[in-house]
């Protein structure tokens, strides 16, 4: 053996090339560019109260999640369940159709009513939509999906597009 | 039995250690394992934030200000008192009350991802409308470009691109009329 060199066995030399690359993908769903790092899914459901008065645009997008097949059921809560997402309102000129927010207790969906009480059906129904999406883990991608961060700038979208479907079929 | 350098053994153990290191920092951030951390509120826009004319056209009130201190917080949203320095658009002056989506919840910073919350001492380009449910009141308008920071260097050069902006404003174009306070 020459001097300055130390001998290793393979395998040992393999089983740590292996511990630490699997470290690595193991996060990488974690940080990825589509994906929050959080959810409101509970146990395969979203269990959610509803304060809303937007009670179209918000059964609209409950069924157009749900019939992505195979995935997460989000349903109304009722004494048996736990809470796990709180649909509501808010009035304020912010330049927000809405936001959705995690919290340690139920997680929030707020619809701003500054904008909705402008909006056609079809652009209140794609701002729930994506807000949903986000309660599915869905972070904003690109500008002709559903999940665009800016959901009813122009063009807008009621129902989940491709890009959003396969996203959200990656992780349900 | 591979030989390898110590200089390569070396290398190659930093190396897989800072890998490690980045994806359990990584994973810690994103949980809570009782330490601060920060939680991103989503935020959905109604129209183009980026585009400062468009931003200038929907806020009754775009300045330079100074946040003088956290004074309150409620439905998610934080409130300050903001000293206006200049007004670009509009005719605030005095000490006001502006409001911002964001707040602090124990040990977590609920923020949104485009627009970090306003830090006292720090002097902004805030772009506002009257707050609809609190006489006021000034809500900061969500958005990348809302909240400019500004510092004794770039003052003078991000005033005037905001000024451009308000002569060029337009109201964004599928964005609902603003809701009356």
């Amino acid at each position: 053996m020459k001097r300055g060199f130390i001998p290793v066995r393979r395998t040992r030399l393999l089983t740590c090339a292996v511990v630490v690359l699997s470290t690595i993908v193991l996060t990488a769903p974690v940080a990825s560019a589509h994906y929050r790092s959080v959810d409101s899914v509970d146990g395969g459901e979203i269990r959610y109260g509803d304060e809303t008065q937007w009670d179209d645009s918000r059964s609209w997008a409950v069924s157009e999640w749900n019939s992505l097949s195979g995935g997460v059921n989000v349903a109304p809560d009722d004494a048996w369940n736990i809470e796990d997402l709180a649909f509501g309102d808010y009035s304020a000129n912010d330049g927000l159709c809405g936001f959705y927010d995690t919290n340690s207790g139920a997680d929030d969906i707020k619809l701003n009513n500054s904008n909705y009480n402008g909006y056609s059906q079809g652009q209140r129904r794609a701002c729930t939509l994506h807000e949903l999406g986000h309660a599915h883990r869905l972070a904003h991608t690109f500008n002709d999906q559903a999940m665009d961060d800016c959901p009813v700038c122009t063009t807008y979208y009621t129902s989940p597009q491709d890009h959003d479907r396969s996203d959200y079929h990656g992780i349900w | 039995m591979i030989a390898l350098s110590r200089r390569g053994l070396v290398t190659g153990a930093i190396l897989a250690t800072v890998a490690v290191g980045a994806a359990v920092a990584i994973l810690t951030s994103q949980t809570s394992l009782g330490s601060p951390r920060t939680v991103y509120i989503e935020t959905s826009y109604g129209f183009d934030v980026s585009d400062k004319r468009q931003l200038a056209g929907y806020s009754e009130d775009v300045f330079l200000g100074r946040v003088v201190e956290t004074i309150g917080s409620e439905d998610s949203h934080t409130q300050y008192s903001v000293e206006v320095l200049e007004p670009i658009k509009g005719r605030l002056q005095g000490t006001v009350t502006v409001s911002q989506l964001g707040y602090v919840d124990g040990a977590e910073t609920h923020v949104t991802e485009d627009q970090p919350l306003l830090v006292p001492g720090q002097e902004y380009v805030l772009a506002t409308n009257p707050d609809v449910a609190h006489d006021g009141w000034h809500t900061l308008v969500a958005g990348p470009t809302a909240a400019a920071t500004t510092n004794e260097t770039n003052r003078g050069e991000v005033v005037s691109e905001y000024r451009r902006a308000v002569r060029n404003q337009f109201y964004p174009p599928g964005q609902p009329p603003k809701e009356d306070e």
